[in-house]
């Protein structure tokens, strides 16, 4: 077979003439991939591999070095040593602990909150599109201002938040203020749930507005209260949404490091260090980028994790439907 | 054909795809031959603002003859060292001048990232007049004869105090326990102020382990011995920790320490909230501008810090570091980099910085009448201050470690009282000599 030509196959039926051969998968991958729409996207494409992939095989890479501030360009290769040494480190388990507290508590208050909220405003109500702007408004902000803008409410000395609630809950948070070290991380994940709980709702609100509403109102014919009817009509359709919610959020809030760095950067003590936290600390204050690298390595690792628990878990009938 | 058409055809929209893309992020045209831009970084704060008017000066006087413009640039103060670490470490080039502290500079320059000054000094030691800066200054940045910086600011915590409510600044630290009760409304219904001082708590910050320097040295303490093993789990390290425990106890401070810093405890004074504070020295300029704090900017003195009564006098010790100019080894410009920074720090220059808000560690300064006019007596003062009393930490890469993450951590939980004193010196003991023993520093 000459370079370049296709083998031939049988005959075209009627014409004598041989016919080409069906195109491989390559060539039929290449005429996808290779018209205009697509090639347009090669550039942004290229980039997001250069700003996602690359930074990725290079904390791979460094996860394996000895790597440190003094040594950066000289690193020792180390093998498994970094992984041993942050499994061992209490610190890394003990931020680990405080980024599943966060992650749990977060995201189930928001999706309580955002369900809640999606419910009350797919009622009939005046001034509808205004409330959902404002309802949507926190999750528009950067995280690092949300949180220059927090550590200003919360200032014991001149923040509004800790003297309404002392002046009408009457309580003073112990003398230590909000991000003292007993109320701390509860006060942070406030945080978070006041800028995500809008995520929840938009994606929850979405969903409602897709239900048919033939099936509602054959419930409601059939007698179904509130409470039948959001169980056993309602969240079983919005499920998929949910599990997008939910799995979105959940690896959202594992990352998490923004706001929490402007708050309390992981204090009082560690009572606020999540795992991206000690990953900033271990790297920047200690200067050890190889252990960074493995902590970042090993957390990637256990979101997918996560991330293939829900997905089984949330998506598990339209998966098996599916097939 | 029809494959190489449509081949060509595609390479054809990706080219004009990327051309496009690179059109909006390609930089600037390239400059003239002759024009170099030298970036200078600085810091958000009394520093940055200072280096304005010097920047504009260069760039008025000295621009057209050297061919050379600077750029400052004032990046934030949170994350400011791992800023400077990922740039340095990044060999882009920029910035051409950075301004670390002398604390990160062993590591850094460990790395191969800082331009060793010392060749520079020598080949022109007219430009630099090196003997006209004080010498703590200087050494703080000297790594094993090698010298990555000169110092553009030093630092060091003073008292400042309201003078229209206290006659006598404390003069110890136990005097510092007494004065913070009494102008505590807690504990004072009297009080003009609602608490006595602040603690400088922040997580992640060196500050709390060098303001505890300033009680744990005149109490008799050691950071180290000589063969750098870490001696803080001791009485003096107790006495020194129980200071900011006492004070946490007792209410005398707001709450929480950990969220405590430069700018919150410099508020806290100027705001009328607290009677006195330790504090940097580059707060001063701050202070008495009338247009920075109209309220309390003739009412606030400074004093020496506290200390410990020994014989008829108060032993103290003043945390002295300094933040300083160097040259980043990967600049595309390094000799006229070394020569705008000879100029900045150079004596003229020093004065007219330190009277924009500046503190350059030269002895020329405090004979300066421009700076005498708008500091009478301070510069002086803290001249006095350093040469009796000042001290450096240990020279060690590890002390950004030691400080922002150790010592922090379990100062933090003593003072909050969740810890007992000799139980976090101790722990902190234990995890200082654990590092140093793992990177080879101990003897």
């Amino acid at each position: 077979m000459g370079a370049g030509k296709l083998p031939l196959a049988a005959a075209s039926p009627g014409t004598g003439l041989p016919a080409l051969a069906a195109p491989g998968r390559m060539s039929r991958l290449w005429a996808r991939f290779a018209q205009p729409r697509y090639v347009l996207l090669w550039p942004i494409t290229f980039i997001l591999l250069l700003i996602t992939v690359y930074p990725f095989l290079q904390a791979l890479r460094e996860s394996f070095y000895g790597v440190t501030i003094q040594n950066y360009f000289s690193a020792p290769f180390v093998g498994l040593q970094n992984y041993a040494m942050a499994l061992q480190d209490q610190a890394f388990w003990a931020s680990l602990g405080t980024s599943l507290i966060y992650v749990v508590g977060s995201v189930s208050v928001e999706f309580l909150l955002g369900l809640g909220l999606a419910l009350l405003v797919s009622r009939p109500l005046w001034g509808k599109r205004i409330l959902i702007t404002l309802l949507i408004a926190p999750m528009l902000v950067a995280p690092v201002l949300i949180g220059y803008s927090f550590l200003l409410q919360l200032d014991p000395l001149y923040g509004p938040v800790p003297y309404w609630i002392a002046q009408y809950l009457r309580f003073t948070f112990g003398g230590q203020g909000p991000l003292g070290p007993a109320y701390a991380l509860p006060t942070v994940m406030a945080v978070d749930i006041w800028q995500w709980t809008p995520f929840m709702f938009v994606l929850l609100y979405a969903g409602l507005q897709t239900q048919p509403a033939e099936v509602v109102e054959a419930a409601h014919v059939d007698g179904a209260g509130f409470l039948r009817l959001l169980v056993q009509i309602t969240l079983p359709l919005l499920r998929p949404v949910i599990a997008v919610a939910v799995l979105f959020r959940t690896v959202d809030a594992f990352r998490v490091f923004d706001s929490i760095h402007v708050l309390t950067d992981g204090g009082p003590e560690t009572a606020t260090t999540t795992i991206s936290v000690f990953i900033d600390h271990t790297a920047f204050l200690a200067g050890n980028f190889g252990e960074a690298a493995a902590v970042s390595v090993l957390l990637i690792i256990l979101v997918t994790i996560i991330a293939r628990v829900l997905v089984r878990a949330l998506f598990g009938q339209q998966i098996a439907v599916t097939r | 054909m029809n494959r190489i058409r449509m081949l060509g055809r595609n390479l054809g929209v990706a080219a004009v795809a990327f051309a496009l893309l690179g059109a909006g992020t390609l930089g600037a045209p390239a400059q003239a031959a002759t024009n170099i831009t030298i970036t200078l970084q600085m810091w958000s704060g009394p520093e940055g603002v200072a280096m304005r008017p010097i920047v504009a000066r260069w760039n008025k006087e000295m621009s057209p003859g050297t061919g050379i413009t600077l750029v400052e640039t004032e990046p934030s103060r949170d994350g400011y060292d791992a800023l400077i670490t990922s740039q340095l470490l990044s060999r882009s080039g920029t910035p051409d001048i950075v301004f670390p502290f002398n604390w990160d500079i062993p590591r850094v320059a460990s790395a191969g990232t800082l331009v060793d000054l010392n060749p520079y000094i020598r080949k022109d030691p007219g430009a630099f007049k090196m003997s006209d800066f004080f010498s703590v200054a200087v050494d703080a940045a000297n790594i094993n004869g090698h010298q990555y910086d000169l110092p553009l600011d030093m630092s060091l915590p003073i008292l400042y105090y309201r003078k229209d409510l206290i006659q006598t600044p404390p003069a110890t630290w136990d005097d510092v326990v007494t004065m913070a009760d009494q102008f505590t409304r807690s504990r004072n219904a009297k009080s003009p102020t609602l608490y006595g001082t602040t603690l400088y708590g922040r997580t992640g910050r060196a500050e709390p382990a060098q303001l505890w320097e300033e009680i744990y040295w005149p109490f008799g303490g050691e950071l180290m011995d000589a063969g750098f093993h870490s001696t803080i789990a001791n009485e003096a390290g107790v006495k020194a920790t129980e200071i900011g425990r006492t004070l946490v106890a007792h209410g005398d401070v707001p709450q929480p320490v950990t969220n405590y810093e430069y700018p919150q405890v410099l508020a806290a004074l100027t705001n009328g909230s607290v009677a006195f504070i330790q504090e940097w020295n580059a707060a001063w300029g701050q202070i008495i501008d009338k247009s920075q704090d109209p309220t309390y900017a003739d009412k606030i003195g400074y004093a020496p810090i506290p200390g410990i009564a020994s014989g008829g006098t108060i032993k103290r010790f003043y945390h002295v570091h300094t933040i300083g100019l160097a040259v980043n080894a990967s600049s595309k410009h390094v000799a006229e980099a070394v020569r705008v920074l000879a100029w900045l720090e150079s004596p003229d220059v020093a004065v007219e910085y330190t009277v924009a808000g500046g503190n350059t560690p030269r002895k020329s300064i405090f004979n300066s009448a421009a700076v005498a006019k708008v500091r009478p007596g301070f510069q002086s003062w803290l001249a006095q201050q350093v040469s009796c009393c000042g001290q450096l930490e240990p020279k060690l890469a590890e002390m950004p470690d030691i400080d922002d993450l150790i010592m922090n951590k379990y100062l933090n939980g003593a003072w909050a009282g969740q810890l007992q004193p000799m139980d976090a010196l101790s722990k902190a003991q234990a995890e200082i000599n654990a590092l140093l023993k793992k990177d080879g520093v101990q003897k």
